[in-house]
C-alpha cells in the first residue's frame, strides 16, 4: 500500500487548481481492477472471513485514493465535460469496479456457517442482472430517453438470437463474430422498424410496435420450425480466442478455454455489458444524447433548434436495437436453450418495469432496475425457505410464484408513489445529502 | 442584398381556411422589426411559415416567397433555416423541461459542429444573462417564467443566428422582466443580429423596434416606422388601450355596471 504516501494533504482551500499525473489518476482503477489478484495472494489468511476483512479495507482505501487523486480546475471547462472528475464520482467509481470484480470470488467462497448465506445460488441471477441491464439501459435509451415507446424489444433480442443460431450454429462460424453481426442486423432492423415513429407517437406507436413484435415472432417461429425443428436451438459454450488467452486467471486445457460457467460467464457479460452502458452513457452526454431528449420533451422545439428530429429518432432505434440484439445473442448462449416461445411480450413488460422502478433518466436506473427485478424474487425464496416463522407458513410455499409476483407490484407501485424518478433517484437524493454532510463538516471543521 | 429577410406576398392557409392574405414584410440586416397583432392576427403563423415548420399544424402556403439573404428559403427544411443564420424563440418559451439549463443551451447549438466555437458562444450568452450561470445544473422547468424565457433566448442564440425571431416575449410575464429582455433584445440587435419581435403587448414593441408591422386576419393593415406608429391615433386606439379615452371609457362601464 505504498500509493498511500502520495495521497495529498492540501485537501482544504476548494477553489485551489490541483493537477494529478494522468498515471496516478489511473491507478486507484487499475488496484481496484487487480483487486482479486492482490488478495488471493494474501495466502497467510487462515479463514475466509479474515480475506474478507482485508477486501474491506482494501476498498475503503481505494475508495479514498481515488478521491484525493481527483483533479480541480475551475478555470478548466474542457473538465467539468470529463466523465466522473468529482472526487465523489471518482470515489465511487473505483468502490464500484472493485465490488463488481470482487462478487464472482465471493459468491464462490465457502463460507463458516454464520455467513452460509446460499451465495453460489446467486450466481444464475446476477448474471441475469448483467445482461439485463444491458437490455433495460438499450432500451431506456428509446422509450426513457427519446421517448419512443417501443413494444419490438422482445423481436430485437429474436433478431440477436437468430444471428447468433444462424451464423454461430448453421455458418459454424465463431461465437465472437455473432456478437458484431447481431449488432449491425439489430441496428438495421430497428432503424427500419423505426419508420413507424416518425408518424406515429405514445400509445399509437406502441400499438404498431407490438404489430411489429407478433409479424417477427411469426418469423421466428418459422425459422425455427426450417432450421432447427421443434424442439428449439441448443447453443454450444463459446470458446474463448487464443490471443486473449495471457490475460491472468485463464488456463486453457488443451488450447481450448470454453465459457461454460457462472464464473465465466460473469466476465464474459460484465466486459460487453460495460462497454456498452459506458459507450450509451457517452452518447447521452453528447450532441446526438441531447438531441434524444430535445425530441422527447418537445419536438417542435427540437425542429426549431434545427435538429434532424426524424434522423434523431431512427439512430435512437437503430442504437437501442442494436444493444438489445447484442443482448439477445449473449442471453441465447449465455441461456444454452431458446424455443419456440422464448420471446413474447412479457419480456418487453420485463424491461418496462425494470426502468421505470429504476429510474427513467440516465442509464443508472437500467442498473438498479435490473438488481431490484431479479435479486428480490431470490430474496423472498430465501425468506421463504430459510426464515422461521414464514416458512411455517403453508400459503406462502404453495402459491410462491404469485406471492413473488404480488409483492414485487406492490413493491412497484411504493417505488414510484414515493419516488417518481426511481431507485436512481433515491440514491442520487441519498448521495447529494451525505455528500452535503459530509461538506458542512469539513467547513464546520475548517472554521 | 439589401435586407435580410424579405417576405413578398405570402399566403398561408390552414386547410380552407386562410390564415395569411399576400402579406409582405421587410428586416433590414440588423435591423429590430416588430409585428403587432391581437389573437388570431396570423403572427404565429407567419415566423412559423419562415422557420420552416408550418407542416406540423398542416399549414400551407399557396403563394409568395421567403428570401433570406438573397436566397429562397421557403421550400428548405427547418435545419438548413437554422444552419442559414435564422433562430426561433418560440411561443411560450418550449424549453426541454427535463434537462438542465446547460443541456439546453448546448440543444441550442445542435446545428453547428464547432466544439470550441459552441463553449465560446456559451460563455458569451452566460455574459448576455448573468443570472444563468448559477441556475447552470438546474432542471429547466423548475425556473421562473422570466428565467426561462431567458434560456429560450439564449438557446436560440448559441445557433449564432444572423436573424432573430422573437414569438410573444411578453407572454405570462411581468412587465419589468418584459422591459429587462426587450433591454437585452436591444443589445442583441446592437451587436448586430437582427430581429424581428412578434408581440401583442404593442408598447413596449414599438418603444424598442425601429419599424413596425400591423397584422390584422391574417392581412397588414399598417406599417411605418415605430416612432411614427407610436404618435398614430389608430394604433394607440386599437392595441395600447385607447389614449386619452379611457376615463371616459371607464365611467362608462361603471354606468352599465350600476344599472
Amino acid at each position: 500500500m505504498s500509493e498511500m504516501t502520495i495521497t495529498d494533504t492540501s485537501t482544504s482551500g476548494s477553489s485551489s487548481v490541483k493537477r494529478v499525473p494522468a498515471s496516478l489518476r489511473v491507478l486507484p482503477f487499475l488496484v481496484a481492477l487487480a483487486s482479486p489478484l492482490i488478495l488471493d495472494n494474501i495466502s497467510w489468511n487462515p479463514f475466509a472471513g479474515w480475506k474478507i476483512l482485508v477486501g474491506f479495507i482494501l476498498l475503503i482505501v481505494v475508495g479514498k485514493f481515488a478521491w484525493s487523486t481527483a483533479e480541480r480546475d475551475p478555470d478548466n471547462p474542457r473538465l467539468a465535460l470529463k466523465l466522473w472528475h468529482r472526487p465523489d464520482q471518482r470515489a465511487l467509481t473505483a468502490m464500484t469496479c472493485m465490488g463488481l470484480v470482487a462478487i464472482p470470488f465471493i459468491l464462490g467462497t465457502d463460507f463458516d456457517p454464520p455467513m452460509d448465506f446460499p451465495w453460489a445460488s446467486w450466481f444464475r441471477i446476477v448474471n441475469y442482472i448483467v445482461l439485463f441491464a444491458l437490455g433495460a439501459g438499450a432500451f431506456n435509451l428509446l422509450a426513457g430517453y427519446t421517448g419512443q415507446l417501443s413494444m419490438a424489444h422482445a423481436a430485437f433480442l429474436m433478431i440477436g438470437t437468430m444471428v447468433g443460431a444462424h451464423v454461430g450454429l448453421i455458418w459454424g462460424q465463431s461465437f465472437w463474430l455473432c456478437l458484431p453481426i447481431a449488432a449491425v442486423a439489430g441496428a438495421a432492423l430497428g432503424a427500419l422498424f423505426g419508420i413507424p415513429a416518425l408518424r406515429l407517437r405514445g400509445l399509437y406507436l406502441m400499438l404498431a410496435t407490438i404489430g411489429v413484435h407478433f409479424i417477427v415472432l411469426l418469423g421466428w417461429k418459422e425459422y425455427l420450425v426450417h432450421y432447427f425443428g421443434f424442439g428449439g436451438v441448443r447453443f454450444n459454450a463459446p470458446n474463448l480466442p487464443s490471443w486473449l488467452h495471457w490475460v491472468p486467471g485463464i488456463n486453457p486445457e488443451d488450447g481450448e478455454f470454453l465459457i461454460n460457467t457462472q464464473f465465466r460467464w460473469f466476465w464474459l457479460n460484465l466486459t460487453i455489458t460495460t462497454i456498452c452502458l459506458l459507450f450509451l452513457v457517452n452518447v447521452i452526454r453528447s450532441r446526438e444524447g441531447r438531441a434524444f431528449a430535445a425530441v422527447r420533451d418537445r419536438d417542435i422545439s427540437a425542429t426549431l433548434l434545427g435538429i434532424n428530429v426524424a434522423r434523431s429518432k431512427l439512430v435512437a432505434f437503430a442504437l437501442s436495437s442494436a444493444m438489445v440484439s447484442v443482448s439477445g445473442c449473449l442471453l441465447s448462449y449465455y441461456n444454452r436453450a431458446r424455443s419456440e416461445d422464448s420471446f413474447n411480450l412479457e419480456q418487453v413488460l420485463d424491461y418496462g418495469i425494470i426502468i421505470v422502478v429504476g429510474g427513467f433518466m440516465g442509464i443508472q436506473g437500467a442498473i438498479f432496475g435490473s438488481v431490484f427485478f431479479f435479486a428480490l424474487p431470490m430474496y423472498f425464496e430465501w425468506m421463504r425457505e430459510e426464515l422461521p416463522f414464514i416458512s411455517d407458513i403453508d400459503f406462502f410455499s404453495r402459491y410462491a410464484g404469485e406471492v413473488d409476483l404480488a409483492i414485487r407490484g406492490i413493491l412497484v407501485v411504493v417505488v414510484l408513489v414515493w419516488r417518481p424518478d426511481g431507485l436512481a433517484g433515491l440514491w442520487q437524493a441519498a448521495k447529494n445529502r451525505l455528500l452535503r454532510q459530509f461538506q458542512n463538516s469539513q467547513a464546520g471543521a475548517a472554521q | 442584398m439589401s435586407n435580410a429577410l424579405s417576405i413578398d406576398e405570402l399566403s398561408v392557409s390552414y386547410g380552407p381556411i386562410p390564415a395569411l392574405k399576400n402579406v409582405s414584410i421587410e428586416v433590414p440586416n440588423g435591423g429590430f422589426v416588430s409585428v403587432l397583432g391581437a389573437n388570431g392576427a396570423g403572427k404565429t403563423t407567419l415566423v412559423r411559415t419562415i422557420s420552416g415548420v408550418l407542416y406540423l399544424q398542416k399549414g400551407k402556403r399557396t403563394s409568395g416567397s421567403i428570401k433570406f439573404g438573397g436566397e429562397d428559403i421557403s421550400k428548405l427544411k427547418s435545419r438548413s433555416i437554422v444552419r442559414g443564420g435564422i433562430a426561433h424563440v418560440p411561443e411560450g418559451r418550449m424549453l426541454f423541461p427535463h434537462l438542465t439549463v446547460d443541456e439546453n443551451l448546448r440543444c441550442g447549438a445542435a446545428s453547428r459542429r464547432d466544439t470550441s466555437g459552441i463553449s465560446e458562444t456559451l460563455s458569451e450568452v452566460f455574459d448576455l444573462f448573468p443570472q444563468l450561470p448559477p441556475l447552470q445544473h438546474q432542471q429547466a422547468g423548475l425556473l421562473s417564467g422570466g428565467e426561462q424565457q431567458m434560456v429560450a433566448v439564449g438557446r436560440a442564440l448559441m445557433a449564432k443566428p444572423s436573424l432573430l425571431i422573437c414569438d410573444e416575449l411578453s407572454l405570462g410575464l411581468a412587465p419589468l422582466i418584459v422591459r429587462d429582455l426587450f433591454l437585452l433584445l436591444d443589445r442583441i440587435n446592437q451587436e448586430g443580429v437582427a430581429v424581428l419581435a412578434i408581440e401583442q403587448n404593442a408598447r413596449i414593441a414599438l418603444r424598442h423596434s425601429k419599424y413596425a408591422y400591423a397584422l390584422e386576419v391574417g392581412e397588414v393593415v399598417l406599417e411605418g416606422p415605430s416612432a411614427e406608429l407610436r404618435e398614430n391615433q389608430e394604433v394607440q386606439d386599437l392595441y395600447m388601450g385607447g389614449g386619452g379615452d379611457i376615463r371616459e371609457a371607464y365611467t362608462a362601464i361603471r354606468r352599465e355596471v350600476n344599472r
